[in-house]
């Protein structure tokens, strides 16, 4: 029986960053496809930033040279609405403590969703707290990004990227600060997500750990850049 | 081309303002904090400087209209000061110092942190949601708090007419008769006019002067100079193209 192909979630054709500082290493002519309900793992040896992948990936970078296509759309073709559209359907943990530092964090979590009103609110909090005590914590944090622990903040980073209907997940560096208790639970809404659909792009440095079996059960490749 | 760049955003602000996606739950919610920060919470501020400013045009209009032997332009000259002159001119002053600066720092501040790429990546346009809501809410609680300075104003005013003039040619003018009798059409646009366009376009400035930083720490402060700089500059020469294109009418 021949599985049936899912449609590319996402794809890199030949995509290249030039460096343009002695230190930077840029991305020479990085090509993959990421379909639906795939896990791609891609590994960077420093001192490449997986903050470039995941920026191209998003179209928030233009390549030097090369195309990057989300849903079949090249990113460069897109109107800058359009882009900004699509943008929400991506779910994305970043490397660094990102947030708009004005709002509490439980309002950050909701933004998109409040946003875009994909979800009645009520039907929006209650995902979003079921995420946040699936991954041990007490419900949605209501404090400044700066009054909590990098670890509760990494997991509410989780919460937001897997809140809603996401066609991707980009996880950058994504178990940094990640208390070892909470990997199967991490796991285990990865696996939903994907079987959901969502396709996930999973970057780390060369030294960030990744656990492999039977933390990420399945990984649909492993790319070295 | 800075000059180019303001009016650009300026257009930007007021064509996403027409338009109903603009006003998402967010967007709407960013604009009620706006107009919770610059326009209620300086609330206080305003009411006690339009007493003031009340109580001393009506002191030097009562004695200057007796002064010249001309008590009957004692309302006009109110009018004309405090209604189409100083209350647009010294609200917006007012929230430049209060606001404008807060606006362009804040601003500033997330790029720094980069919050607005969190907010790109999020699929969120960070004109939508950053620049519009402040720019309107700005233009917003200027106006509301020029109409309430105006009253403060001729509140105080009123109570010094009664308490210190001792013109009895003044006193006898029914003072608040007087005023409405002054307020005509043209009064109260000219007013609306040098209260909207340079609150317009002091939050331009201000977001555009936040959101163009370079991104080190140190050009958060020289961007909310720049900001206030500009922005009280642009109220007077706004200030002063209006009373110019009052004359030609």
């Amino acid at each position: 029986m021949v599985t049936p192909i899912t449609p590319a979630v996402l794809e890199f054709d030949q995509v290249t960053i030039r460096a343009n500082l002695p230190d930077d290493a840029g991305l020479p002519e990085a090509t993959l496809t990421l379909r639906a309900g795939e896990l791609v793992r891609i590994s960077l040896a420093p001192p490449r930033d997986v903050t470039i992948v995941a920026d191209l990936a998003q179209g928030l970078l233009a390549p030097d040279s090369g195309t990057v296509r989300f849903l079949g759309q090249d990113w460069r073709h897109l109107t800058s609405g359009a882009a900004t559209w699509r943008r929400h359907l991506i779910g994305r943990v970043f490397k660094q403590q990102a947030w708009i530092n004005n709002l509490d964090v439980d309002e950050n979590v909701l933004l998109v969703g409040r946003h875009y009103g994909t979800l009645p609110l009520a039907e929006l909090c209650q995902q979003a707290d079921i995420l946040a005590r699936r991954f041990g914590l007490e419900g949605l944090p209501a404090q400044r990004p700066n009054r909590l622990s990098p670890a509760t903040r990494r997991l509410a980073q989780w919460v937001r990227a897997l809140l809603g209907d996401k066609s991707l997940l980009i996880l950058e560096n994504a178990l940094r600060d990640v208390p070892l208790s909470v990997l199967p639970a991490l796991s285990a809404a990865l696996a939903d997500a994907r079987a959901a659909g969502s396709a996930v792009l999973w970057l780390s440095d060369r030294d960030d750990a990744v656990p492999s079996d039977p933390v990420i059960p399945i990984i649909t490749a492993v790319y070295y850049w | 081309m800075p000059l180019l760049q303001l009016l650009a955003v300026i257009g930007a602000v007021l064509v996403a303002a027409l338009r109903p996606a603009t006003w998402r739950w967010t967007v709407r919610n960013v604009l009620a904090r706006q107009i919770y920060f610059t326009g209620i919470e300086a609330l206080p501020i305003m009411l006690v400087a339009g007493l003031a400013v009340g109580v001393a045009i009506v002191a030097q209009a009562g004695l200057w209209s007796v002064k010249v032997d001309r008590p009957d332009w004692f309302g006009a000259l109110v009018t004309l000061v405090i209604i189409q002159n100083l209350a647009p001119l010294l609200v917006n002053l007012l929230l430049i110092s209060r606001s404008g600066s807060a606006i362009a720092t804040e601003l500033a501040n997330m790029i720094i942190m980069d919050d607005v790429k969190v907010l790109e990546s999020q699929g969120i346009d960070p004109f939508t949601y950053l620049v519009v809501p402040r720019v309107l809410g700005f233009m917003l609680s200027a106006l509301c708090l020029t109409c309430l300075f105006t009253v403060m104003a001729l509140l105080g005013g009123y109570l010094c007419g009664l308490l210190v003039i001792t013109s009895e040619a003044v006193r006898h003018q029914p003072f608040v008769s007087a005023v409405l009798l002054s307020l005509q059409p043209a009064v109260l646009l000219s007013c609306l006019a040098k209260t909207l366009l340079p609150a317009l376009a002091i939050a331009a400035i201000c977001c555009l002067e936040g959101l163009r930083i370079a991104p080190v720490i140190t050009a958060v402060p020289q961007a909310s100079a720049r900001a206030m700089v500009r922005s009280i500059s642009a109220l007077f020469i706004l200030s002063a193209l209006i009373v110019l294109l009052e004359q030609q009418w």
